[in-house]
């Protein structure tokens, strides 16, 4: 063997051991891990609540009696117009429908958003036993309109009679699954 | 392959199946149940409203009709009563008609209505042309009417003829009831007011005209011995006309009495009366109350000149002067001034035809 010889197969004898060094120090790392304790988390519950008022008047949970101007003295083609504050009082967005109940033949019952103006929305929805979509509403106040009108088309023997005993309406708030 | 082999695979392909329908129903399943909140809002009876309307002055539409008085204007006023809470304003109509009435009068009276603004509606208020006209017989609907709650609206009405002839008739008098119905509408609702006068609409002492042949007559103050006569025989336009003592005649009177003795001749439609013994002249009624008749030359078409002989009974007249004035008898007495006063069926009003002579 010459010298050159000895001095490369020393070489390559010190790399093989420098390699196996290092496979060998990243397989043991792992034993090295520490721990340490989180900090605890509160979950919070949302919650959903609705209330309603007459505009201009604060909302209440549970219900409210319309005016009876808004009901009463109807000649064809008339529409009476109530603004209602809805009252998102939860914490979380609601899908809002509604239904309207006691609505005489000839009349018809809008829900609108916004306040009310000279004319609803032709897209405003038409309130029936059916429960219909209105709007989402976040937290908060909301103004919706109330309209019922009467057929320009009623029948004069209508005059001065009673076309419903009561109406209701029904707002339902539902929270988005966006939510969950 | 053997019977546990083939046992064993379809237990792993049962259990392969039940997974994954258990995974699909998890992942069609809703994923969620939401919150809910509810609120209402409630009403008391949902009802209609009442049009009402009414119509007031119906009395001042009934007129009062005479030889002279040809028009009579009064007003009525529509109001609305309606209980509503509606802002709409009412379309308004209003009839008038005389359902009860005599056709020979109601077709000839006529009537005009228009809206108005003014306070009230007399003889001195101008009908505009576009007032609605027609008869009371036919029925006469003004349209165009507006009332707003509560509020009213007056209309103007006159009525009227033209000629005395037209609203003559045998017993000098007809009336009826004027019915006025007010209408109110909204779309499909209607009220209607149906209102008749408790006055009534009357023409009084006109008398059908009677045209005599071409005769010579003297003309008698009903009940007495007096004639029409020519004061003291004069010619001259302007002499006065009088009562005097009618003259004796058997079969024709004498020429020098021809100052009583007149023929009445048609004009237009109605009569001039020339006196015999001056033919050149008329009888002539008195321009003003009080002013006395007198033969004139002729003036035609002068109203004062133009007669109608009416017959107000079998055997008596009321000499009329076109303008609707009676020839009245200041007093039954002779030289009695002969002037125009209102028709009334006066005594001093009645007058009788005696012929004094066939001879045209």
């Amino acid at each position: 063997m010459t010298k050159s010889t000895r001095i490369a197969f020393a070489l390559s004898a010190i790399a093989v051991v420098a390699v196996v060094g290092t496979l060998s120090s990243a397989t043991t790392n792992a034993l090295w891990n520490g721990s340490a304790p989180i900090a605890p988390i509160t979950v919070t519950t949302g919650t959903a609540a609705l209330a309603v008022g007459l505009s201009g008047a604060d909302p209440t949970p549970n219900a409210l009696t319309l005016p009876s101007g808004f009901v009463t003295g109807f000649l064809p083609g008339d529409r009476h117009d109530q603004g209602i504050t809805l009252s998102n009082t939860g914490s979380v967005p609601l899908e809002v429908s509604a239904t309207g109940s006691g609505v005489p033949g000839p009349m018809t019952l809008q829900l609108s958003t916004g306040s009310c103006t000279a004319e609803p929305a032709p897209t405003a929805p038409t309130l029936s036993d059916a429960p219909t979509r209105i709007l989402s509403i976040a937290p908060g106040n909301t103004e919706v309109c109330l309209s019922l009108a009467l057929s320009a088309d009623a029948p004069t023997g209508l005059q001065g009679t009673q076309l419903s005993a009561a109406l209701t309406v029904n707002l339902i708030g539902v929270t988005s699954p966006d939510d969950h | 392959m053997t019977t546990n082999r083939r046992s064993h695979l379809r237990r792993l392909r049962g259990v392969a199946l039940l997974l994954t329908a258990s995974l699909g129903m998890l992942a069609a399943a809703p994923a969620y149940a939401g919150w809910t909140a509810q609120v209402r809002a409630d009403s008391g009876a949902v009802t209609a409203g009442t049009l009402s309307v009414s119509a007031a002055g119906l009395n001042t539409v009934a007129g009062s009709f005479t030889g002279t008085v040809r028009s009579a204007t009064g007003s009525i006023v529509v109001t609305d009563m309606s209980a509503t809470t509606s802002t709409q304003a009412a379309d308004v109509t209003v009839a008038f008609s005389a359902p009860a009435g005599p056709a020979a009068l109601t077709s000839v009276l006529s009537i005009a209505a228009w809206w108005t603004t003014a306070a009230t509606c007399d003889a001195s208020t101008v009908q505009p042309v576009n007032a609605a006209t027609g008869t009371w017989g036919a029925g006469l609907t003004l349209t165009g009417g507006s009332l707003g709650r509560g509020a009213s609206q007056r209309a103007c009405v006159r009525t009227a003829y033209a000629n005395m002839q037209d609203v003559a008739s045998v017993t000098g008098s007809q009336s009826f009831q004027p019915v006025v119905t007010a209408t109110s509408r909204v779309r499909g609702f209607a009220s209607t007011a149906p209102e008749k006068a408790t006055a009534s609409t009357t023409v009084s002492n006109i008398f059908p005209l009677v045209i005599p042949d071409a005769s010579w007559y003297q003309v008698v103050l009903a009940g007495t011995s007096l004639c029409i006569d020519v004061a003291d025989n004069m010619k001259a336009s302007g002499t006065k006309a009088v009562l005097w003592t009618c003259h004796a005649t058997a079969t024709t009177l004498a020429t020098n009495y021809y100052n009583q003795s007149f023929r009445f001749n048609p004009y237009a439609q109605d009569l001039t009366m020339t006196p015999r013994h001056a033919q050149d002249t008329v009888l002539t009624m008195g321009a003003v109350d009080g002013a006395t008749a007198t033969i004139t030359t002729r003036n035609l078409p002068s109203t004062n000149q133009q007669w109608q002989l009416q017959q107000v009974n079998t055997s008596t007249y009321a000499l009329v002067s076109s303008d609707g004035r009676c020839l009245t008898a200041q007093s039954a007495a002779a030289s009695a001034l002969l002037v125009p006063a209102a028709c009334a069926q006066l005594a001093a009003q009645k007058f009788q035809l005696r012929l004094s002579d066939t001879k045209a």
